[in-house]
C-alpha cells in the first residue's frame, strides 16, 4: 500500500485490473479477481486509517473519513445533504453495517424489467450467501443492546408495529456506537478489515490518496486510468499517477462513478449514465423524555420497523453523536444548548422513504459532480405520515417533546400538535433531511438502449471498462444497500474478461 | 500477468509504515499515525472577522461552556474542515461570510455590519435569516450551523457538561469484545 509521499513526478504502474475505490463494490470485486488469479491495484482517493486510529470524535474523523468534509449537497427541492466515506473501505467505514438482502420483490421486478436473469432472487441467492458469510452477517450479541434500540423495540410492539431484528455485517460487535467515525473494535466487518486484507492476502496493492481523473482510453478500449495525488497539507492535487491495466472496474460510488465516466461522454447508446439517481432520503425524530436513556451506549441501531414497508417507509433508531446532531438541528445557541443538554434523554429515530421518483449526476462547469433530486409529492407525503407516526409512538412511550425534521414545524409538545401537522404546515421544501444511500446512475440491462452497462456489468460502448458498486441498480431496493452491492460486484468480478494483451 | 514498477507496493516509507501499522485503539485525539490534518482554510481577514462573530452568536452562551480558548478551538475547527470541502463549496462559504456581514445593512436591519455587532443582536439575526423565505440563504445558515455547532459540540468539556464520555465506555466495549471472542479463539486453538 503506497500513500502520497511514496509517489515520484509521473509515476506509471502496470497490472491486469485496476479497481477505482476500496468501498463495498471495488474491494469485493478486487479481492474476487485477486483470489482468482489476477494482478489487481487499487486506486484510492482516501487515505489508509487503521482501526486502531478510530476514535469518538468529529472534528478528526470527518476529515480523515468523509468525502468533502462531508459538506455535500445534492441540489433540489429540499436540498439533501448526503455522506460518503473516503478512505481505504470506502463508506463501509463509516456505515452502520446493516447487512440486508433486497427484498424478493424488488430482485424479480430487476429481473423482470432488465431480461437478466442474474438479477433475480435465485441467481443472487448464491452471491449473498457468499457475501454474508465473508461479512459475518448475523445477529447482535445481547449485551451490545442499547436502552434506545430497547425503548423503540417497546414502542412499536405498543403500537402494534412490525419489526425486524437486523442482521449486520459483524463479528462480536460490543455496541461501541461509533460506526459513523469507524469501528474501534474492529467488531464492524468494512471492507477494511474484511475484504481488502483478503485481496491483500492475494497479492492485490493499492495507492492511496490518489484520485482518479480520467480513463485511458485506446483503440475503442478502456487501458487504465489516469490520476492526481492528493497533497496532504494542502488537500490540492499534486503529481500524475498513471495505472495500465487490461480492465478497469469503476467502483466510486453513485455520484462520482458516473462523474469520471461523463468525462468521456460515455453511456451514449441510451444517454442513461448520470440518469436515474437515486437515494433513499431520511429524515431524523428526535423525542426527549423525562428519564435517561444514554442512546449512546449500545449499537447504533438493533431493529427495524417494518409495518409500513409495503408504502415506501422504514422506520429505525440511529443515535449520532453531538456534534453531527447539532449539525442537522434547526437552532444554534442557547436553544441549541437546551435541546443538546439532554442528549442522554434523547431517542434518536429516523424515516427513510423508498424513492418514488429520480435526480441526475452530471459534471458541473465548477468542476465537481452535481447532484441534483426533488422530493415527490408522494415521498412528501410519506415523511408526513412517517414522521406522524414516529411521534405518535413517542408520546405513547411517554416523550415529553418530539422535535421534528420541518423548519416550519420543529416541535411537537404533544399528540395534539401533531393533528396540524400536513402539507400546509410542513411544506416540502421546510423539509431537513439527509442520505447516505446512493444509487442507480449507471444501470444494468439487456440493451444498450435502456442502459448503461450490460448484463456482466462492462460498458456498453467502452469494452475494458466496468462499473461494481450501487450505480448499477434498476430501481431503489428498500432497505441498506451495502449488501446488494457486495452481490453485485461479485456477479463482475466473475463476469470479467481481461484484455488479451496490455496495448 | 503483468509487472509492477519499481515501486514496491509493500515498501517501507517512515509515513507509510505509520500510518498501516495496527494494534490496540487508544481513542486518543490526534493519534499518532503519521497522518496529518490539513492546514486552516486560507481566510481573508474580513472573512475572518465574520467568521469570528458568528461563531461567538451561534455557540451557546453561558451556562454552556464557553471560553476565549474553546471559541478559538471552534474558529479553528471550522477553518480546518473548509479545507476538505470541494475548493468550490468553501470559495462558496466564504463569499457566504461576505454576504452575511452586509446583510444587516442590506436588509434594513441595523446600519452596522455583522462583525460590529453584539453577540445576541447577531445570533437573533442568523436565527431569522436561518427560516426566512430565501432557499439559498437558509442553505448558507445550515452549512454555517453545521460547520460551527460540530465543532462547538466536539469539544471535551461540551462532552462533560453533557455528561457525555464515550472513550470510558468504548475502552469498556473493547474489553467486551475481546471477552465475546474468547470462545471462538479458543476454538481455534
Amino acid at each position: 500500500m503506497l500513500s502520497y509521499d511514496d509517489y515520484g513526478k509521473d509515476t506509471v504502474f502496470d497490472t491486469d485490473v485496476v479497481v477505482v475505490g476500496t468501498g463495498a463494490g471495488g474491494a469485493v470485486a478486487g479481492a474476487e479477481l485477486a483470489e482468482a488469479g489476477r494482478d489487481v491495484l487499487f486506486v484510492e482517493e482516501g487515505s489508509h486509517h487503521p482501526t486502531s486510529s478510530f476514535n469518538p470524535y468529529l472534528t478528526e474523523s470527518i476529515p480523515r473519513l468523509y468525502r468533502d468534509g462531508a459538506a455535500t449537497v445534492i441540489l433540489g427541492n429540499p436540498p439533501i445533504p448526503y455522506a460518503e466515506g473516503r478512505t481505504v473501505g470506502g463508506s463501509t467505514v463509516i456505515n452502520g453495517g446493516m447487512a440486508y438482502r433486497a427484498p424478493e420483490r424488488v430482485l424479480e421486478q430487476w429481473a423482470r424489467s432488465t431480461g437478466i436473469d442474474a438479477l433475480g432472487p435465485r441467481a443472487l441467492d448464491p452471491l449473498y450467501e457468499r457475501v454474508e458469510k465473508r461479512v459475518h452477517a448475523s445477529l447482535q450479541h445481547e449485551e451490545s443492546i442499547g436502552n434506545d434500540s430497547r425503548l423503540m423495540a417497546k414502542g412499536a410492539l405498543q403500537m402494534g408495529w412490525k419489526t425486524t431484528v437486523n442482521r449486520r455485517a459483524q463479528r462480536a460487535c460490543a455496541g461501541a456506537n461509533n460506526c459513523g467515525f469507524g469501528c474501534p473494535t474492529g467488531a464492524k466487518q468494512s471492507t477494511l478489515v474484511s475484504y481488502v486484507p483478503a485481496a491483500f492476502a492475494a497479492g492485490a496493492g493499492c495507492l492511496t490518496d490518489v484520485r482518479a481523473e480520467r480513463l485511458i482510453i485506446e483503440q475503442g478500449r478502456c487501458r487504465g486510468i489516469v490520476g492526481r495525488a492528493i497533497d496532504p497539507a494542502t488537500r490540492r492535487p499534486s503529481h500524475t499517477v498513471t495505472v495500465r491495466a487490461r480492465a478497469v472496474v469503476v467502483a466510486c460510488g453513485a455520484v462520482q462513478t458516473p462523474y469520471l465516466l461523463l468525462r468521456h461522454k460515455l453511456g451514449r447508446p441510451s444517454r442513461q449514465l448520470g440518469k436515474n439517481f437515486l437515494c433513499h432520503p431520511n429524515a431524523k425524530v428526535l423525542a426527549i423524555y423525562p428519564f435517561d436513556i444514554e442512546g449512546w451506549k449500545g449499537v447504533s441501531q438493533h431493529t427495524q420497523i417494518r409495518e409500513f414497508t409495503g408504502d415506501g417507509i422504514l422506520m429505525a433508531e440511529n443515535f449520532v453523536a453531538p456534534g453531527a446532531l447539532a449539525a442537522h438541528l434547526p437552532f444554534h445557541g442557547a436553544e441549541a444548548w437546551e435541546i443538546m443538554q439532554r442528549m442522554n434523554q434523547m431517542l434518536i429515530s429516523g424515516v427513510l422513504v423508498e424513492d418514488s421518483g429520480s435526480g441526475t449526476v452530471s459534471r458541473s462547469l465548477f468542476g465537481m459532480a452535481e447532484a441534483r433530486y426533488s422530493l415527490t409529492e408522494l415521498d412528501h407525503r410519506r415523511f408526513l405520515r412517517g414522521t406522524k407516526l414516529l411521534a405518535q409512538m413517542h408520546f405513547a412511550l411517554g416523550a415529553e417533546k418530539v422535535i421534528l425534521p420541518f423548519s416550519t414545524f420543529p416541535l411537537a409538545r404533544n399528540v395534539d400538535d401533531l393533528a396540524r401537522l400536513d402539507e400546509r404546515s410542513a411544506p416540502r421544501e421546510a423539509l431537513d433531511v439527509f442520505t447516505v444511500h446512493l444509487m442507480g446512475t449507471a444501470r444494468m440491462g439487456s440493451s444498450p438502449r435502456d442502459s448503461v452497462v450490460g448484463p456482466g456489468g462492462e460498458l456498453w460502448d467502452l469494452p475494458g471498462c466496468y462499473v461494481a458498486d450501487a450505480s448499477l441498480f434498476p430501481t431503489a431496493i428498500g432497505v441498506n444497500p451495502q449488501l446488494t452491492v457486495m452481490a453485485l460486484a461479485t456477479h463482475v468480478a466473475s463476469r470479467l474478461e481481461l484484455a488479451r494483451e496490455a496495448a | 500477468m503483468t509487472r509492477r514498477p519499481a515501486i514496491d507496493a509493500r515498501a517501507i516509507h517512515p509515513f507509510h509504515l505509520s500510518v498501516t501499522q495496527a494494534g490496540p485503539p487508544r481513542l486518543a485525539r490526534h493519534p499518532k499515525d503519521g497522518w496529518r490534518l490539513a492546514d486552516p482554510y486560507p481566510l481573508s481577514a474580513n472573512a475572518r472577522r465574520v467568521l469570528h462573530a458568528v461563531v461567538r452568536a451561534m455557540c451557546p452562551p453561558s451556562p454552556a461552556p464557553r471560553s476565549y480558548d474553546l471559541m478559538h478551538r471552534v474558529e479553528l475547527g471550522a477553518r480546518r474542515l473548509l479545507r476538505y470541502m470541494h475548493p468550490v463549496v468553501a470559495r462558496c462559504l466564504e463569499l457566504g461570510l461576505f454576504v452575511l456581514d452586509w446583510l444587516p445593512i442590506l436588509t434594513l436591519s441595523s446600519t452596522l455590519r455583522l462583525h460590529a455587532l453584539g453577540s445576541a443582536r447577531t445570533s437573533a439575526l442568523l436565527a431569522r435569516w436561518s427560516h426566512g423565505r430565501i432557499k439559498t440563504l437558509r442553505l448558507l445558515m445550515q452549512g454555517m450551523r453545521g460547520m460551527i455547532l460540530s465543532a462547538y459540540f466536539d469539544q471535551s468539556e461540551v462532552h462533560a457538561a453533557m455528561h457525555y464520555d464515550p472513550v470510558a465506555f468504548m475502552h469498556e466495549r473493547v474489553a467486551l469484545r475481546k471477552k465475546l471472542l474468547a470462545p471462538a479463539l479458543r476454538g481455534a486453538e
